[in-house]
């Protein structure tokens, strides 16, 4: 019952955008991969963190509609994924 | 040249694991390593990559038809992604060889385990059986997350016949879940290879561009297809990759 009152829309919605600029994004990429590789090297560094920030946006979309229906121990897993996934950075750049 | 062999590997990648509900890595992994001689380690990296992109364009597929449990979602990728953490660092200590026996012999129970007919009856209902199977979901994606940090995949040739014959979930919902899942755990692995250096960023682009046209032809295939098409496919795709996994450590213990 509760599946069926988180709206999936927001997240079909991002999902399909961020899929077209992924994709338009690594295109040219491998485009420009033909003539010059140190420029597409460069472009392919930055969309790594593109993904990587689009995998953070998944998951406040997710956090938005838990809350939205109140269901706040999956709001707050989610809360809990951002911290793990977040961790990973926190341990190679301020810890380690 | 090279170029088109990497478009051409995340095409095929996205095709079959879209279509099957699976990151991608276990056709792109062996794909790079043997087709365009990439080292594994370098493969690897590649491959955790283009899962995050696949996941976006064959999971919106399933989302669309209502083919996601997004409660399973959390909770599976959240013990996933502890697993794949410390999977990745188990790698460094445990010998390769043993790694691809263990995960050689679960394959082949899984391939043989889904040829056989499950009765609707035997299925377990995760609502009704709450407790109970949390802590089965806990353990299961926990190791899962493990393997697929050792091995390099999005965990998805092991989530779906899980959430499919433990979980109970019906095989479209399994695929559309697991190919949702896998995206968070291919995040955690890529961030890991990210910040360490070990994305080669001029095999990537290509790859992503094949995988993102693969996996959306591919989601939208798996929803339209027969579950036994598909069950036939992946007992197939599972077992090639046993025979991949395998052969070599096998040979070397003969």
């Amino acid at each position: 019952m509760r599946d069926l009152l988180f709206d999936n829309n927001l997240l079909i919605k991002f999902q399909r955008w961020f899929w077209r600029i992924t994709f338009i994004y690594f295109l040219i990429n491998t485009l420009i991969l033909t003539f010059n590789s140190t420029l597409a090297g460069e472009i392919t560094f930055w969309g790594i963190i593109l993904l990587l920030l689009g995998t953070l946006i998944k998951l406040i979309i997710f956090i938005i509609n838990f809350q939205k229906i109140k269901q706040y121990r999956f709001s707050i897993l989610s809360y809990l994924l951002i911290f793990i996934l977040a961790s990973t950075v926190i341990l190679k750049y301020w810890i380690l | 040249m090279d170029i088109i062999l990497y478009i051409l590997c995340g095409l095929s990648a996205g095709l079959l694991a879209g279509y099957l509900g699976l990151g991608g890595g276990i056709v792109m992994v062996p794909y790079l390593t043997i087709v365009t001689g990439l080292d594994f380690k370098t493969a690897v990296p590649v491959s955790v990559s283009a899962i995050m992109v696949n996941s976006l364009a064959a999971s919106n597929e399933y989302l669309k038809k209502g083919m996601v449990d997004i409660e399973m979602v959390v909770v599976l990728s959240l013990f996933m992604v502890i697993g794949n953490i410390t999977g990745s660092n188990l790698s460094q200590v445990i010998p390769s060889d043993f790694i691809r026996l263990v995960f050689t012999v679960l394959l082949i129970y899984t391939a043989f385990s889904l040829l056989k007919d499950k009765k609707e009856s035997e299925q377990i209902s995760f609502s009704d059986n709450r407790m109970k199977m949390f802590f089965i979901t806990v353990v299961i994606s926990f190791f899962t997350g493990i393997l697929a940090g050792l091995l390099g995949i999005g965990g998805g040739v092991i989530l779906v016949p899980v959430l499919y014959l433990v979980v109970g979930l019906p095989l479209t919902t399994a695929r559309g879940t697991s190919s949702l899942m896998v995206g968070f755990s291919a995040a955690a692995a890529a961030a890991v290879y990210f910040l360490n250096g070990m994305i080669d960023y001029m095999v990537v682009a290509p790859v992503i561009t094949g995988i993102v046209i693969g996996g959306k032809l591919g989601g939208y295939l798996g929803t339209i297809a027969k579950p036994k098409i598909v069950k036939i496919i992946f007992v197939c795709v599972m077992l090639y990759l046993a025979f991949k996994l395998g052969y070599e450590p096998l040979m070397e213990i003969l």
